[in-house]
């Protein structure tokens, strides 16, 4: 049996890495998560353990049970200690990290450094520079359901940020940023900025809604502060929307490495400068007809939720029986 | 360590840490591997050491004149073994100790001074440097033991106008509204076993001021700004090093030895590091400089760029903003390629200047 275990349902990750190795394995395959977030975002397959009365001892006896361990991102001590302690000795176990340093949760991944790892994955959207030797892991996207007919695009430039902060690798886009858009938002030749709040009346929406409503979207702005990019960027893509991402080339190459793709077709924007600069310039619509063509023919070829579980999968199974 | 008599029995410890213990031993009468040698805990609890942790060394077996082919040597790693870490443990043959690891007493020589009962310097200055300790544990033992032997070691008289202040968590909080607020941002300085407290006590401050996480040994690979390898470089220190007061002295003072690296953050010049800027070239990186242009490393490319190994080392030229190559001193003479991958993975500003419009 494998073994998946989180703290949160990692924007969905865990649940669908579970389905995916269990289905391309043969092998069973259980995701183990402690909570959800506050808003219930993402729905838990099979609950969370966190909620039992005694659920350090379903830990224990799932974890003695397992044949393969792969924590996500887990920055809980107490957990980690009750796994170190009951897993047997020539079980392999993984870390899979997505989160970046000196800041929370991780801060200096002091699991990692206190715990013995058999490897450590990294989520290949840029997360792979903050430690050496880290193996390169697509993020298995989802696939966005298709409804009864096509969605129809609407002028919509989404800006799906909730939580703004100020450390280095998480100012995914301030408040200042956002504000600049609202200020601007008569300027974009009628395209309407979106934030969730504004799209549902609240931020209380599950994943599913978002994905459904990506689809009526034309443009996304993902982070543009960082250098990272996350899963709207990639979900954006797959709705059939432009995204102005300002992924550096780091986290280009770790993509395209793990997942065996070409660059995906982000529209650079490094910062909200460029952003808005693109904005402002909206008339062309040949050329965003054209981006839009190049996100869906990508999005076909090389973001299929079975292609990057597969890809996953070449990577995960040298671990898999492996002592 | 030196190589050790025990009766018939010849060892030598190569390596030992909490986590790995390495080296060669042999019963030279038997001319075998010495049968019941084990690992023992403090706790009591003992470990075999298995015949597969055991390894040829033929250099040891020529010496000693045994067979070659006879397994003397051992490589045990002893977070596999034992699930954790060993800060106290010992090398046993039956009930014979033959050499003992002790995490605590392999540094009580620098840490002599239980009594921490002494004022550290509590400096402010335009060019800061601010470190934070856990009370009683390793680092503020170490300092208490410098400031013991000369009290005003770290007086700004004695280093180069580079003002030291010591405090705990505590104290950090009591200050940090007057460190947000001042003009000049310092160097932070943490031990690692508090930094999650310290964080959670001063979000804002740790994550707007350099930061440089300090552990009892000197750890280049959760060096996440770059900061730290660049001390490590100037005093030659590998990873790994211990920090004994010797070292963490030189640590320390390096940043006022080296003052105008570590502090002068006001100056927008930018240098060559590589390439050969033909005109065009320099023609784009003055419209850059022209436009105050606040990157920290601008590489100038004939061709759009959208993945690391697109660059062509021959056709792009790479240029740092002088006051960033204080995170950047460790790569300074590395090839442009492993600088650009560094400044990347250390959190710089990295603009991408095209010829060619992207």
């Amino acid at each position: 049996m494998i073994l998946l275990i989180a703290e949160t349902p990692v924007a969905g990750t865990v649940n669908r890495l579970a389905h995916w190795i269990g289905a391309l394995t043969g092998t069973l395959c259980h995701s183990l998560i402690l909570k959800n977030y506050p808003n219930n975002v993402f729905r838990i397959q099979g609950g969370s353990f966190g909620s039992l009365p005694h659920w350090e001892a379903y830990l224990a006896n799932s974890v003695r049970k397992a044949e393969l361990l792969i924590i996500h991102n887990v920055s809980d001590r107490y957990i980690m200690d009750i796994v170190f302690s009951l897993k047997h000795e020539s079980t392999p176990i993984i870390y899979q990290y997505h989160s970046p340093p000196n800041e929370p949760p991780q801060y200096g991944y002091n699991v990692i450094n206190m715990y013995f790892f058999d490897a450590i994955f990294a989520v290949a959207q840029g997360y792979g520079r903050f430690i050496k030797d880290a193996i390169l892991v697509p993020n298995v996207i989802a696939d966005i359901p298709t409804g009864p007919v096509p969605v129809r695009k609407s002028k919509t430039i989404f800006s799906p940020h909730l939580r703004s902060t100020i450390y280095r690798w998480s100012k995914k886009f301030s408040d200042q940023d956002q504000k600049m858009l609202q200020d601007l938002r008569n300027y974009f030749n009628g395209y309407k900025v979106q934030t969730i709040k504004g799209a549902f009346g609240t931020e209380a929406v599950t994943h599913e809604e978002i994905l459904f409503f990506l689809r009526s979207v034309t443009l996304v702005i993902d982070d543009v502060n960082t250098g990272l990019f996350h899963q709207t960027a990639l979900e954006g893509i797959k709705a059939g929307a432009l995204v102005l991402s300002g992924a550096d080339l780091v986290s280009i190459e770790e993509f395209c490495l793990a997942a065996q793709s070409p660059p995906p077709p982000f529209v650079n924007a490094h910062g909200i400068e460029e952003v808005i600069f693109y904005l402002l310039n909206l008339t062309r619509k040949r050329s965003l007809h054209q981006h839009i063509a190049r996100s869906n023919s990508y999005a076909k070829e090389y973001l299929g939720e079975y292609r990057l579980a597969k890809r996953y999968m070449d990577i995960l199974r040298p671990y898999i029986h492996s002592k | 360590m030196s190589v050790c008599q025990v009766n018939n029995i010849r060892f030598h410890i190569d390596f030992a840490s909490d986590k790995r213990i390495s080296g060669w031993i042999a019963d030279i009468n038997a001319m075998q591997w010495p049968l019941g040698l084990q690992i023992r805990l403090a706790t009591g609890v003992s470990f075999e050491v298995y015949p597969r942790t055991i390894t040829l060394r033929d250099d040891v077996c020529r010496e000693l004149n045994l067979p070659l082919d006879l397994a003397t040597g051992f490589d045990i790693n002893l977070l596999d073994l034992t699930n954790d870490r060993c800060y106290q443990y010992s090398l046993m043959l039956g009930d014979h100790e033959l050499w003992t690891y002790d995490d605590f007493l392999s540094e009580l020589d620098n840490e002599v001074t239980l009594n921490l009962d002494i004022e550290l310097t509590k400096e402010f200055g335009e060019r800061q440097v601010i470190l934070i300790y856990e009370r009683n544990a390793w680092l503020h033992r170490q300092l208490a033991h410098i400031h013991r032997w000369r009290k005003a070691y770290f007086h700004k008289g004695y280093q180069s106008g580079i003002s030291y202040f010591f405090s705990d968590v505590t104290e950090l909080v009591a200050i940090k509204s007057k460190l947000l607020s001042s003009k000049n941002r310092g160097i932070l300085i943490i031990d690692r076993s508090i930094h999650e407290i310290a964080f959670s006590s001063s979000p804002t401050l740790l994550s707007s001021w350099p930061l440089i996480i300090l552990d009892k040994k000197i750890d280049l690979k959760r060096d996440f700004n770059g900061l730290l390898s660049g001390i490590a470089a100037i005093n030659k220190m590998p990873n790994e090093t211990l920090l004994r007061t010797s070292q963490l002295l030189k640590l320390l003072t390096s940043l006022s030895s080296y003052g105008d690296l570590f502090f002068d953050q006001k100056s927008d010049l930018y240098c060559i590091h590589s390439g050969v800027p033909r005109p065009w070239m320099q023609s784009l990186m003055k419209e850059q400089i022209q436009g105050s242009c606040h990157d920290d490393v601008i590489i100038i490319s004939e061709k759009p760029l959208k993945r690391i190994s697109e660059i062509e080392i021959d056709s792009v030229a790479v240029f740092i903003r002088v006051s960033a190559t204080r995170f950047l001193f460790d790569l300074i003479v590395a090839e442009s390629l492993e600088l650009i991958k560094g400044a990347y993975s250390r959190g710089l500003k990295v603009k991408i200047v095209t010829r060619e419009a992207p």
